[in-house]
């Protein structure tokens, strides 16, 4: 009750200082240290994921699949084998080259760490976009032209809904893997990372699509839509130049969620095989390949899996500071 | 000024409550917002006290604070407000508080769509209330919440007890309310804003059943509004309140007939009338009500007051212009200037602003 | 009376959903993938004369609904099989859904306790410390992937401290400690994540619910702050939860389970999929991904029935 009464007396009070949506946003965000934070750190992991090839090249001197396996290298001023003679392979050092050990074929973990982090992330934020674009077209049609063509829409979405998110991308990364996928004149190879991107960004569009639909449903019945009408405009400029930037603060904060949602799926897919293909590394198949190993070589799975676990806290933690900068009132709502 | 001194001149002998000094404060993000400052009233057996003001003007903080439900860890509340027996509100302790809830004051709220919880039925929920207050069984607390919802006007009240809040109108879910808030015959009755957000029609029905239900059963009413067509209906006296403060405090009829305080005028100037000719522009309040953050020091008004003058920058006092008067008003101006000053084209009300000098 | 007739047209409905579903599995399998289907479909590890038999299985020179027909007979009559392994997936499902059953009820029931727990506590607290820790945790919950999450309780907890027994599954007739032993991990592994979830929706839903004008009204009956707590916050609340935690439990069983299973080496049916997924075995992939669409589509229906019965307002707009 009484958050009823400070609004009115703030009102008088004008807190905003006149300041737009955004600019209010921003300064909100300003002022929540832990979600900058971890904004920081998701941009240092991006930074350091993007620098594999200097990493590789100046640092570890070996690529992301070259085997070490028949090695030996100094560690504290003995020789030791990169992978020893019963298949263990060594651990991590304070050595330039196998800073966070060697896996079971003696190539370099830190150096596939960060190719691998490349290939997660970029398939996190292709899959994303593609769920992006798609949720905004499909709930942007849905919800502004209704009728059969909402109908039809609402339908195909409940339809993908009702898979487990899991279960659909295993089933399409299984499907797809072998023969790739042809839509018309565009071939994509079954091994292609842009396989479990495409996968990954269908499965979630519903996620975002349904809300999408549902704040254009009560957009439209804005005054300044009805302006718009009256205006003359037409239904293209009125959903693009009147409804959309109004969904904006939606859809940045879904952006940042979906993110973190789609590189955990990636990780998932690709652990179970349904996603990025051999010879192609990302944290999913490197935990794929360390899980096997935990007990005799645990960094094998801690290493990608801390990464992992870092990257995701670090966009959710941030998409959330993002929620509560742009959405102080929690409208937005995520449906899982 | 002593308490007696301020009371003195009132002719309420037998009064249920009274409210001494209250201040309600809250610690926000952007500072303390002085709600309520320094508001007394007292409310007489079986009188309806009006408090009227602008939304943020701190009468339904006022009323809220009476029955404890601003009580936060950033708010701050000092004064006194005592019923009849003595019995202390502002610094009762929650348990005391909640034997008082219910049962002595009762409330009800501006939305009766949402004033209800929308999972009981309710009948159950006249019952539930009933029964926090006093040992009855279930049944029996049952049998009087469809008696109370007869007496409020609900038809088929035996049926309509086991319906849910969604299945009623606005102005049903009202009568509801009202239900429920006299099941235990309590000494005050306080209404928030209880029909703004009712058709003008069900309005007018809520204020009499109101009115019927105060003459049955002698209880008391603080009603909280902004509406003075409302206030003509039913009130026996108004406090006028603005930026926390009351600035003015009469008889019902002298509000309409001899207001004396310049937010009154502009208060009673916006009201449109059908017995006057229409001017091109009704006219309002010039500017908006000030920040209770940093409130100008003064008299609060001031900053809109188009009368204003040095003085102003001193705080006017609440005080009666005329000899054992209980018509009060917190204004620097004398008597004679407020009376030759608030007839604007022939009626009360504040001259139309000026564009220019809107700032 | 109202809720049977709402019951019986949900199901309708939801008999149609499930006929969509089907299509749109065969199409998944069937038609959108490049390349000859029953290649797919004899495995990794096909000879010329499975390939011939697949062929022949499903009529892959037929227009498509002559095999949707024939794919849908197959599963239906339960002669589905894998050309892998030459067993049927319906015996190896039965096998498996004891221990999937298991790990799914258990995590279900434990993070339904738990997330309602911390979520309760996190909002009376909002904004103390004890509200910040569980956020944290929440947060960490949900980024945390279960096979990640898992791997490590399973190398620390089983490896390290020797505190559970390595994976696989006891079955609960045969020895209930044993059992429970053994799913304990797996339990906290899948439970973690939909904690997080569900605490940080119960907070939410719990602090919007107690500035309501509602819970206004309770306390000014005089009502004591727990049972307005109870019976008008917790009451309301309570209701998203109701529907959340059939939907996510189907969604479980559906498809986190197969994470889980593999990790702990569990052998239920999300084993049976993980495994068949390594090795392009397609049939019991998309036997189980049938399955689970159908179970989460049935469950929304329950879920829905549920949903009037909790709350009148839907009852009456619907029927």
């Amino acid at each position: 009750m009484t958050d009823v009464v400070l609004g009115s007396a703030e009102k008088s009070a004008d807190p905003t200082g006149g300041a737009g949506p955004l600019r209010l946003a921003l300064r909100r965000l300003r002022r929540n240290r832990i979600a900058l934070a971890f904004g920081v750190l998701f941009v240092l992991i991006v930074i350091a994921c993007l620098l594999a090839p200097v990493y590789a090249a100046h640092i570890a001197h070996t690529g992301p699949n070259t085997n070490h396996i028949s090695e030996v290298i100094k560690v504290n001023g003995k020789d030791t084998n990169v992978v020893s003679l019963t298949d263990l392979p060594i651990g991590p050092t304070w050595h330039s080259q196998f800073l966070l050990g060697a896996d079971q074929n003696g190539r370099d973990v830190a150096v596939r760490l960060l190719y691998g982090g490349r290939t997660s992330l970029e398939i996190g934020l292709i899959a994303t976009l593609i769920t992006m674009i798609g949720a905004v077209l499909l709930g942007m049609l849905a919800g502004f032209f209704r009728g059969w063509v909402d109908t039809i829409i609402s339908r195909v979405l409940d339809l993908i809904w009702a898979y487990p998110a899991l279960l659909l991308g295993v089933a399409l990364g299984v499907s797809l893997a072998v023969g790739g996928l042809s839509i018309g004149p565009v071939h994509i190879a079954g091994g292609s990372n842009l396989i479990p991107a495409l996968v990954i960004g269908i499965v979630y569009i519903p996620y975002v699509a349904r809300p999408v639909r549902g704040e254009v449903l009560s957009l439209r019945e804005r005054e300044f839509v009805d302006a718009a009408r009256i205006l003359g405009y037409g239904r293209l400029r009125i959903m693009f130049g009147e409804v959309l930037p109004n969904l904006s603060s939606t859809l940045v904060v879904f952006f940042a969620l979906q993110l973190a949602q789609s590189i955990v799926l990636e990780a998932a897919l690709s652990f179970l095989g349904a996603g990025v293909q051999a010879p192609n590394a990302s944290w999913g198949t490197m935990l794929a390949d360390g899980v096997q190993d935990v007990t005799a070589s645990p960094h094998l799975t801690l290493v990608p899996g801390i990464a992992l676990v870092l990257t995701v806290l670090a966009v959710n933690i941030f998409g959330d500071g993002l929620r509560q900068a742009f959405d102080p009132r929690a409208r937005i709502r995520v449906e899982r | 000024m002593s308490d007696i001194e301020v009371f003195q001149r009132a002719p309420i002998t037998d009064e249920v409550l009274r409210v001494e000094h209250l201040k309600v404060s809250f610690r926000t993000e952007r500072g303390v917002v002085q709600a309520v400052d320094d508001v007394s009233f007292r409310v007489g057996r079986g009188e309806v006290l009006a408090i009227v003001g602008e939304s943020g003007s701190g009468k339904s903080v006022s009323a809220m604070t009476l029955m404890g439900l601003t009580r936060s860890p950033n708010a701050t509340i000092s004064g006194s407000a005592r019923l009849a027996d003595g019995t202390e509100l502002v610094t009762a302790s929650d348990r005391d508080l909640q034997r008082v809830r219910g049962s002595r004051v009762a409330m009800i709220f501006q939305d009766p769509m949402s004033a209800l919880t929308p999972v009981y039925r309710v009948g159950d929920q006249i019952a539930e209330q009933i029964r926090a207050h006093e040992k009855v069984s279930k049944a029996a607390a049952r049998a009087r919440a469809v008696e109370l919802l007869e007496r409020v006007g609900i038809p088929r009240a035996a049926e309509r007890s086991r319906a849910y809040p969604h299945q009623f109108s606005g102005g049903m879910r009202q009568r509801v309310m009202i239900a429920m808030a006299l099941s235990c015959s309590p000494e005050i009755l306080i209404a928030d804003e209880p029909t703004t957000a009712l058709d003008v029609t069900i309005q007018s029905q809520i204020l009499a059943e109101i009115e019927d239900l105060r003459q049955e059963t002698g209880v008391a009413v603080l009603l909280i509004t902004h509406d003075l067509g409302v206030v003509a209906e039913v009130a026996s006296r108004v406090v006028v309140m603005y930026a926390g403060r009351v600035v003015e405090e009469c008889e019902v009829h002298e509000i309409f007939k001899d207001p004396l305080h310049p937010y009154t005028w502009g208060l009673l100037g916006s009201v449109p009338r059908i017995d006057k000719v229409r001017p091109d522009r009704l006219p309002t309040i010039q500017g908006s009500p000030p920040s209770l953050l940093r409130p100008p020091s003064g008299c609060h008004f001031k900053t809109r007051c188009p009368h204003r003058f040095a003085e102003c920058d001193r705080e006017p006092e609440l005080r009666a212009l005329e000899p054992n008067s209980v018509h009060r008003d917190r204004c620097h101006l004398s008597l004679q200037d407020k009376r030759a000053l608030r007839i604007v084209d022939g009626a009360i009300g504040l001259p139309i602003p000026v564009e220019k000098e809107l700032s | 009376m109202d809720i049977a007739i709402f019951a019986l047209k949900r199901l309708a409905s939801a008999i149609v959903v499930l006929f969509a579903v089907s299509v749109l599995t065969f199409l998944i399998f069937f038609a959108i993938p490049n390349g000859d289907p029953a290649l797919r479909l004899a495995g990794r590890t096909a000879t010329a004369q499975t390939i011939a038999t697949v062929r022949h299985d499903y009529g892959f020179d037929r227009p498509l609904w002559v095999q949707y027909g024939k794919v849908m007979k197959q599963i239906l009559d339960g002669s589905i099989q894998s050309y892998t392994q030459h067993v049927t997936v319906f015996s190896q499902i039965k096998r498996g859904l004891p221990a999937t059953l298991s790990l799914a009820i258990g995590a279900a029931i434990i993070w339904l306790i738990v997330g309602i727990v911390l979520g309760v506590i996190g909002a009376l607290r909002a904004g103390k410390a004890t509200d910040v820790a569980i956020s944290t945790f929440s947060f960490v919950g949900i980024s945390a992937p279960s096979f990640v999450l898992g791997s490590i309780l399973l190398y620390l907890l089983t490896y390290k401290l020797r505190i559970f027994p390595p994976g696989g599954y006891t079955p609960i007739t045969q020895n209930p400690i044993q059992w429970a032993e053994h799913l304990v991990l797996p339990w906290v592994t899948l439970a973690v994540l939909y904690i997080g979830v569900y605490a940080q929706v119960l907070r939410s839903t719990v602090l919007d619910a107690m500035t309501t004008d509602a819970v206004r009204t309770a306390h000014a009956k005089g009502l004591s702050p727990t049972r307005v707590m109870i019976k008008h916050v917790l009451r309301v609340s309570l209701i998203p939860i109701a529907s959340l935690w059939g939907l996510d439990f189907a969604a479980v069983l559906g498809g986190s389970t197969l994470v889980v299973e593999s990790v702990f080496n569990l052998n239920g049916v999300g084993q049976y999929a993980a495994d068949s997924v390594r090795s392009l075995d397609v049939p019991p992939v998309l036997v189980i991904t049938l399955l689970g669409a159908c179970f989460v589509v049935l469950m929304n229906a329950i879920v829905d029935v549920l949903y009037a019965v909790l709350d009148p307002r839907i009852r009456t707009t619907t029927s």
